[in-house]
């Protein structure tokens, strides 16, 4: 048997002049995401239709909801476009409702086959007959239904009650490349997930500072990679070893000034590794303020070695925010692990707060950190987390030791 | 290169002879020991001889000696016996008991979980040197102190404790002031193998050993008691009743034979343990800006030499040990040191009055009879090396 999803896209609609590649991207993006199970993927103005097997449709709606681009997901019934074969559709659906509680409903026909012999109007009401003389106890509510039962008429008819719903936005890869600062911190994946849904296909780099850090920082970092991944599609992070630069920081004679010269090694060496993986723009998890390094004059002085724009989703949101949307995105419980990935042995008692921008940028010119900074670059390490492994975190698995690699859902 | 293992204080490599000639009795003899057929006596008997050879090796003629799963296991039950005492409706009479700071989780953590249900707890602080002052411990007892708990040998600084003059403090306050004497417990997991445990009856109420420290097998332990206690685990009645669950013969067994062993080599151990002592300490103190935590000298009767702590200022102890690590040194850092708070440092060095950024910075080795003077030297080397790289 077969599950049927009725897939609604997002602001695809919106965009005239590109929707026919956003539309693609958007295919790609679920072609790529489902690769290794059997399903047929159809397009119609303004909707998707997947249908997949049923063993596999709670790994596919998973997919799906993770899936930038996509406004909601919902298991359809499909028919032919005769009254009848709709109405009997109809009650299937309601069936379903009333077996898990449902007391009350309302229908809503959308028809964009102007040659259906009803108007929008009396087809809702048919159904809406139909389903009221076989459930008796059910009752029509048209402002606060418990479900509302969807027909839509297009080239078939179409028949679903609940839509989940999608992350929204645009396909990941419609507006290019970036490059995300990630950290095992709350705040970068979560400026990662937000840049995804604005069509940022991403990767990412993460500073490690061995044997300053553990081995255990950068597996979370990568396990938080891997979790982004899931909206990503899958992600390459640059694991780069600073620690050399971050000891020609601390040799030189201003302690002070410490952080502010890591944040801006750090911008030089993405800007570097943007440049490699042609990367349109460098994304990172900053908020206004949030913590002393977090200022204007702080931002501006760490952005300076870089020429492409970065980009700060999170700068005007506030914390508690963040935090919701890191447990939304299934960040946060691994963010909170304590492993830390700066070691505080570098940072300075009485760090900077209002530098001046002119004399610092002197300062880091002295440090004359270019050589180390390029080698650091040219000694990352290259890790591919594929959209397997994300899946894999959330404890799902496409299972490539089956030759018709069918899923198995080892459950979350 | 060849692994050198400093770290004999958290574990020992299990002797892989005593391990097997311990298996195979222990297959034959498969009963219930607490089953009456011909079978659990059979089992029983191996049992009970193990117990008695063990109380041999261990130079002890009197009391009991209980097996449990652990060290910690058994420092956990006269700890949890106060159970008994707690009255929650007459908060005048709680039961009070004196532990040191510097104690192992196992008494620490179990304290502290004891004092939340109403224990009062005067807790002792040791000396700049890590030893706890025996007048110190007398002087917080009162009417309502039912227990004292201090443990043998530190198990980071390596300091021994006067145990003796300790017990023999709280028997003479004790009587001074008319009370009945508190029970007396020592956790001598540190103890077994490096000093002679005989004379500790002498002075305590109950110690605790594990078989695991002296190169047997992991999860067993044992009790000794000076006369029964009312235990609060309960359950199938074995070990008098003082700690149920069926009985571990292959870890009975092996515990008692890695005890005979160590107990004849205990002085040639000591004579080996202070030979690498001296060269460490020495090693030491050519590295420029590492010390002693606390300081000591080659021979210093106040420790055991197989463990020792050592500050290497302004660089953080598990960077070091991640760092020769790589170069597979083991080495520890005594207790984890809790990463998301800010330079903090630990709790046993904090409670001798060692500053953060010194105890933050401190490592722990630990040495054992296989352990040979070029791993002294191995880690001198790579120890310098690294410090001399990493320093902040």
């Amino acid at each position: 048997m077969r599950t049927f999803f009725l897939i609604k896209p997002g602001e695809i609609e919106l965009k005239l002049g590109n929707k026919h590649e956003f539309t693609q991207r958007l295919k790609d993006q679920i072609h790529r995401r489902l690769k290794g199970l059997h399903f047929d993927l159809e397009e119609y103005p303004g909707r998707f239709f997947l249908s997949i097997e049923d063993k596999d449709s709670k790994l596919a709606l998973f997919v799906l909801q993770h899936c930038p681009g996509i406004n909601g997901v919902a298991r359809a019934i499909k028919t032919d476009k005769r009254v009848d074969s709709i109405v009997q559709a109809a009650i299937e659906c309601a069936e379903a409702e009333v077996t898990s509680g449902a007391g009350s409903f309302k229908v809503e026909t959308r028809r964009s086959d102007k040659s259906f012999p009803l108007d929008s109007y009396g087809m809702s009401v048919a159904a809406a007959d139909a389903v009221l003389e076989r459930f008796p106890a059910l009752s029509v509510d048209v402002h606060t239904p418990d479900f509302v039962l969807m027909i839509e008429i297009r080239e078939r008819a179409y028949i679903y009650s609940s839509t989940a719903p999608g992350p929204r936005g645009l396909p990941v890869g419609s507006q290019g490349k970036g490059l995300l600062l990630l950290s095992g911190g709350i705040d970068s994946p979560v400026a990662g997930y937000m840049m995804a849904r604005r069509g940022l296909a991403l990767e990412s780099v993460y500073f490690h500072t061995y044997p300053y850090t553990s081995l255990e920082a950068q597996r979370k970092v990568e396990r938080l990679a891997a979790r982004v991944a899931i909206w990503t599609g899958g992600m390459h992070m640059w694991a780069v070893p600073f620690t050399e630069v971050q000891q020609a920081i601390a040799r030189g004679p201003r302690e002070e000034a410490n952080t502010l010269m890591l944040r801006m090694a750090m911008m030089q060496a993405s800007e570097l590794i943007a440049r490699h993986i042609h990367s349109r723009a460098i994304v990172t998890g900053e908020s206004l303020g949030q913590v002393a390094s977090q200022t204007a004059e702080n931002m501006r002085l760490a952005q300076s070695p870089a020429s492409l724009p970065v980009f700060r989703p999170l700068i005007g949101i506030d914390k508690e925010e963040t935090i919701s949307l890191a447990r939304h995105i299934g960040t946060y419980d691994i963010s909170i692990l304590p492993y830390e990935d700066c070691c505080v042995l570098f940072s300075p008692k009485h760090p900077i707060l209002k530098p001046d921008f002119g004399e610092l940028l002197a300062y880091f010119e002295s440090l004359e950190l270019g050589n180390v900074i390029k080698t650091s670059v040219e000694n990352a390490e290259e890790k591919v987390l594929h959209f397997t492994d994300a899946l894999k975190e959330y404890g799902y698995q496409i299972d490539p030791g089956n030759h018709e690699q069918t899923l198995m859902d080892v459950g979350v | 290169m060849k692994d050198v293992y400093l770290d004999w204080a958290a574990t020992t490599p299990a002797d892989p002879e005593i391990l097997r000639s311990s298996l195979e009795p222990s297959l034959e003899a498969y009963a219930n020991p607490s089953s009456n057929h011909w079978l659990g006596r059979q089992a029983k008997q191996s049992l009970e001889e193990s117990r008695t050879s063990l109380m041999r090796a261990l130079g002890i003629s009197k009391g009991s000696l209980v097996f449990t799963g652990s060290g910690s296991e058994a420092d956990h039950i006269p700890l949890l016996a106060l159970l008994h005492r707690l009255k929650p409706l007459d908060i005048r009479r709680a039961p009070h008991v004196i532990v040191s700071t510097i104690e192992h989780s196992a008494i620490d953590c179990q304290i502290r979980a004891l004092q939340k249900l109403g224990v009062e707890v005067s807790w002792i602080n040791p000396d700049s040197q890590g030893h706890v002052d025996p007048d110190q411990v007398a002087a917080r007892l009162r009417k309502e102190t039912v227990l004292v708990t201090v443990m043998g040998v530190n198990n980071e600084t390596g300091a021994i404790q006067n145990i003796s003059a300790i017990g023999q403090r709280i028997k003479d306050t004790a009587q001074g002031i008319g009370m009945k004497k508190p029970w007396f417990h020592v956790d001598a997991v540190q103890m077994l193998g490096k000093l002679a445990m005989r004379e500790v009856p002498d002075y305590a109420d109950s110690f605790a050993i594990s078989a695991h420290k002296v190169r047997g097998p992991r999860g067993i332990g044992a009790l000794w008691l000076s006369r029964p206690l009312e235990a609060f685990a309960c359950g199938g009645g074995q070990e008098g009743g003082i700690r149920p669950g069926t009985e571990n013969l292959f870890g009975v067994l092996a515990f008692r034979h890695v005890v005979e062993k160590v107990s004849e080599s205990l002085e040639n151990h000591n004579v080996h343990a202070l030979m690498l002592e001296s060269r460490l300490i020495e090693g030491v103190s050519r590295i420029k800006g590492a010390l002693l935590v606390p300081q000591r000298r080659p021979r210093d009767a106040g420790y055991v030499p197989s463990i020792i702590s050592i500050a290497f200022p302004g660089l953080g102890g598990e960077i070091i040990v991640r760092a020769l690590s790589d170069r597979k040194i083991a080495v520890s850092t005594g207790s984890a040191c809790s990463s998301n708070r800010r330079r903090q440092g630990r709790r046993v060095l904090q409670a001798m009055g060692v500053p953060d950024d010194i105890s933050f910075s401190t490592i722990r080795l630990s040495t054992g009879p296989l352990t040979t003077p070029e791993d002294i030297d191995a880690f001198l080397e790579h120890a310098e090396d690294l410090y001399r790289k990493l320093k902040t």
